[in-house]
């Protein structure tokens, strides 16, 4: 106070004390920053042993409410740490409460709506949610998101669960573009052109496809994977040739052996393969027309319906196009054309009225008959 | 020895000049004492419960703690128990704004320790105090004029809460709402100047985040009004509830004997209920931040509700230092998040997420709880900055204010006063306005010995030939009593009765700052004699007015001849 009054001697007191008080008030300042700090990093410090705890630790990954008290102390003490917010919200979740993990995220996503964790976390709680827009919208936000070259993997790897979910959602259509995408994406890897191929086929496109399992066995000319793929891409687009060749090379058959057989009953019975004489396409048609009309007979055993009499009515074409068959002189041509399209109604009313064909000749003649029912002409 | 440099000397500021810059002082200093308080209960609450305390460590560490406080607030710092709001009101409306210098440092203390040991109080309320405390401290070191030392009271309660809160306009109409009551004060700019300057240093320190990460909630339905409606209504009855339940379990406490062991006593209740309950501890913003942004279930948010109320209630009214401001903010945000939860539930058109029915809670329980619905529209609206929000919440926070106004009709921290028989005036009252009770009231009054009998006071009655009189000492009036009571008691057999035995101790009186109109209307509901009581105590009586007085009041003064 001695000093304060003595310089209150000199200026007015009150500009003494008004530059104590700006004194004061630098050192509080500092003084509060330094505490400020030391208490942020002793939060961050408890935070990270609390997830710890709760990630790494002792908590019974089965017990889920002291997962979840222990990461909410991580997120209370921390609360601009995303990594906690995240694992609280899949431990939210693998509690089963969905949608409070959906709001944790989606509170999180306020905060950074750039980040690709957060998006691809919310695009997997609601695909499992059935939500097919939101988790779109999701997915795409995350591959926007990861657009530097260092994300490519992990870019790839979100479209293709994107692909994966669109498919199972049955959205083609929306799949094929990203399919399209991901083919500039891909590197040069046979597995990378199967796992392409295997989607586009699940698509529909089975073009692009084909030219994928191509890619992979020009790599790797051996890869089963492949050789099924094409083989069953071929098969798709009616190139039973090819699909044969395919097929009959892939070493393990057991998911193959049914398709095979089918393709090879379509190379052995169809009358309109070219290069083949005429007395072997009128053999064929006799034949197409023998093995529908046993089928007609076993389904018509089978049922008393008003179809019983649509059957009957096939058969007896069909009997009426063997006795022309038989007789001869009708053009070979026109016959085979004529064999194909009963056989083919044959079939598809025998499917109608006793359910989808099983055996590997019917299912060829059922394709040869649509095939010829695409074909110009 | 040569004199003084003159020029030097003359060389001072005006006193507007000096109280503007006094007030942006303060303001940093009023922030960083928020930010202190804060960083201290936050230590203290380390110190005592570390990372993941034992069961008995829970239990014990309030009592103890609380027990600690107690001695400090009945012999230390007797002015800071409880929230501190009433106090800087009583100061700044009844002693020229004047605080002593020990009340920053003890409400500091006490405020650190039994919000850090576990008390279900806030910060913000002790926080005012602290600011408020400061400014009239430094305003007088200054040697400002006492009305000037009085106008810095609201200043730093400003500039404490706007660093309190990060909300420095709800600061500012805080400080004009609740402690000065008065929207058209002039301080406006000066508060405004303390809460910028608090709130940027505050900032500068904690960085620019909100108090509560809130995102941006959309108004999505009309329909969605009649959820928010039914909001206020609970947050209305949830309000009264509180209200009267605090000011209940406080009175019943301070009948009790040993005040020092109030607090303990409290603080063992509380350790109770943190064993099961642990949420409700402390100030628990933490616990709001995730009701605001739906990151809590149904029943979780409906048990703090209540379980935060009953903690609260317990808290404050066994005496401990801590506000009310945070718990009215956690129990709306939990009713406002359980009531969103089943309207997420069960409604049949699109509505926002419960976040933002915790949101308007908050909004809700501060305006029914504090009754300042301005400031709680401007602190919800601060807090998401969003226009949007502020429909619901204008409806929500009108129901939550009407339901708590027509049910508790004096706001909490006016009942509060009232318990400790402070009577405050509604608005700040000019010093020059018209006559006031002061001015015609008799200050030679008789007064009865409370303890003389019944029939030994009809006799003086009948000597005096009075209708009634005041029974008691000038420190301590019992009450006023008619001879017509008087004559009743005396002939139901009680004559021999101590004359307190007759009065109520309720009975009409005014202040000595009300005016004469309100003198005339409470002296016709009274028997003849009105009492003018203090209103720092209102058990002591500084005067009486009797019908005699105010004719006599009445006469023209006689002027003074001329020449």
């Amino acid at each position: 106070m001695g000093t304060l009054e003595g310089l209150a001697r000199v200026v007015h007191r009150e500009f003494v004390c008004l530059t104590i008080l700006v004194a004061t008030v630098v050192v509080a300042f500092f003084v509060t920053r330094t505490a400020a700090s030391v208490t942020t990093s002793s939060h961050r410090r408890d935070a990270h042993t609390w997830y710890e705890i709760a990630t790494h630790g002792t908590i019974d990954p089965a017990a889920s409410p002291a997962r979840i008290t222990a990461l909410r102390r991580a997120v209370a003490n921390d609360p601009d740490n995303r990594e906690y917010r995240l694992a609280l919200a899949a431990a939210v979740d693998a509690s089963g409460d969905t949608s409070a993990a959906q709001r944790i995220l989606r509170a999180l996503r306020e905060a950074a709506p750039d980040d690709s964790r957060i998006n691809l976390a919310l695009a997997r709680l609601e695909a499992r949610g059935r939500d097919v827009d939101a988790s779109r919208r999701d997915y795409e936000n995350v591959l926007s998101e990861l657009w530097m070259p260092a994300s490519a993997a992990q870019r790839r790897a979100v479209r293709l669960e994107l692909i994966d979910f669109l498919l199972a959602n049955g959205d083609s259509m929306r799949a094929l573009p990203e399919l399209l995408t991901l083919t500039t994406e891909i590197p040069d890897q046979a597995a990378s052109h199967i796992e392409l191929g295997q989607r586009m086929l699940r698509a529909g496109d089975a073009r692009r496809a084909r030219d994928q399992f191509v890619l992979a066995l020009a790599l790797d000319p051996d890869d089963d994977r492949a050789l099924s793929g094409a083989g069953r891409a071929a098969f798709a687009l009616g190139d039973y040739v090819a699909a044969g060749r395919y097929l009959s090379a892939v070493p393990d058959q057991t998911e193959t052996r049914e398709l095979l057989q089918v393709t090879r009953e379509v190379l052995a019975r169809d009358p309109l393969a070219r290069r083949i004489g005429t007395r072997e396409r009128v053999r064929r048609v006799s034949g197409l027309l023998q093995q529908a009309g046993v089928r007609i007979d076993d389904c018509a055993a089978r049922i008393t319906s008003a179809a019983l009499l649509h059957l009957r009515a096939l058969r007896a074409d069909a009997d009426a196009l063997q006795t022309t068959i038989a007789r001869g002189g009708e053009d070979a041509r026109d016959l085979s054309e004529d064999g194909v399209d009963l056989a083919y109604r044959m079939e598809a009313a025998a499917d109608e009225a006793c359910g989808a064909a099983q055996a590997p000749a019917d299912r060829a003649i059922l394709l040869i008959g649509h095939r010829t029912e695409g074909a110009p002409g | 020895m040569t004199g003084p440099p003159e020029p030097l000397v003359r060389l001072r500021l005006r006193e507007h000049q000096l109280f503007l810059l006094l007030s942006i002082v303060i303001g940093i200093l009023a922030g960083l004492a928020a930010v202190l308080f804060a960083l201290g209960i936050d230590r203290v609450d380390r110190l005592l419960f570390g990372l993941n305390p034992s069961t008995i460590r829970i239990l014990l560490v309030p009592a103890l703690a609380s027990l600690a406080a107690g001695i400090l607030l009945t012999w230390v710092f007797p002015g800071v128990r409880g929230s501190g709001i009433p106090q800087t009101k009583t100061a700044f409306h009844l002693h020229q704004g004047r605080i002593s210098a020990r009340v920053p440092f003890g409400k500091f203390i006490t405020g650190v320790l039994c919000v850090g040991s576990g008390h279900s109080l806030g910060r913000e309320g002790p926080s005012v105090q602290i600011g408020a405390g400061m400014a009239s401290a430094l305003g007088r070191w200054l040697h400002l004029p006492p009305h000037r030392v009085k106008e810095l009271v609201p200043v730093g309660a400003a500039g404490a809460l706007a660093a309190a809160f990060n909300t420095p306009i709800a600061a500012v109409l805080f400080a004009l709402e609740e402690i000065i009551g008065d929207m058209n004060a002039t301080l406006l700019g000066s508060t405004v100047v303390a809460s910028v300057a608090s709130v940027v240093v505050e900032r500068s320190i904690l960085g620019n985040e909100p108090l509560f990460h809130v995102r941006p909630y959309a108004f999505v339905n009309p329909a969605e009004l009649l959820g928010y409606a039914i909001l206020g209504v609970i947050g209305g009855v949830l309000s009264v509830i509180f209200c009267r339940g605090l000011l209940s379990l406080r009175r019943l406490v301070q009948k009790a004997p040993q005040s020092w062991l109030h607090p303990a006593i409290g603080g063992l209740a509380i350790g109770a209920i943190l064993l099961v309950v642990p949420e409700v501890k402390g100030v628990g913003y933490e616990y709001v931040d995730q009701a605001l942004n739906s990151g809590l279930v149904l029943r979780t948010m409906a048990t703090l509700c209540l379980v935060k109320l009953a903690a609260t209630v317990i808290s404050y009214s066994s005496g401990n230092a801590g506000g009310i401001f945070a718990p009215s903010l956690f129990i709306g945000a939990m009713a406002g998040g359980a009531l969103g939860m089943v309207i997420d539930q069960v409604a049949p058109y699109p509505h926002a997420e419960p976040g933002a029915y915790a949101l308007v809670g908050m909004g809700a329980l501060f305006a029914g709880i504090v009754r300042a619905p301005i400031t709680s529209v401007f602190m919800i609206f601060e807090i998401t900055q969003d226009y949007q929000i502020l429909v619901p919440l204008m409806v929500a926070n009108l129901l939550s204010f009407t339901i708590s106004r027509k049910y508790q009709r004096v706001p909490v921290y006016d009942a509060l006063l009232r318990q400790d028989r402070i009577h405050l005036p509604r608005v700040a009252l000019p010093g020059n306005m018209s006559r006031s009770a002061r001015d015609v009231m008799r200050r030679d009054m008789a007064l009865f010995n409370p303890q003389s009998s019944v029939d030994a006071a009809l006799t003086r009655f009948a000597a005096e030939s009075r209708s009634a009189v005041l029974v008691g000492t000038a420190t301590r009036v019992e009450g006023v009593v008619t001879i017509d009571e008087l004559v009743a008691a005396s002939s139901e057999g009680r004559g021999s009765l101590p004359i307190q035995s007759v009065t109520d101790g309720d009975f009409i009186h005014v202040h000595p700052d009300h005016p004469l109109d309100l003198v005339i209307e409470r002296l016709a509901e009274t028997p003849g004699i009105l009492p003018v009581v203090s209103r720092e105590d209102t058990r002591r009586v500084e005067g009486i007015i009797t019908p005699d007085d105010l004719a006599l009041a009445a006469r023209p003064r006689r002027r003074p001849k001329m020449g």
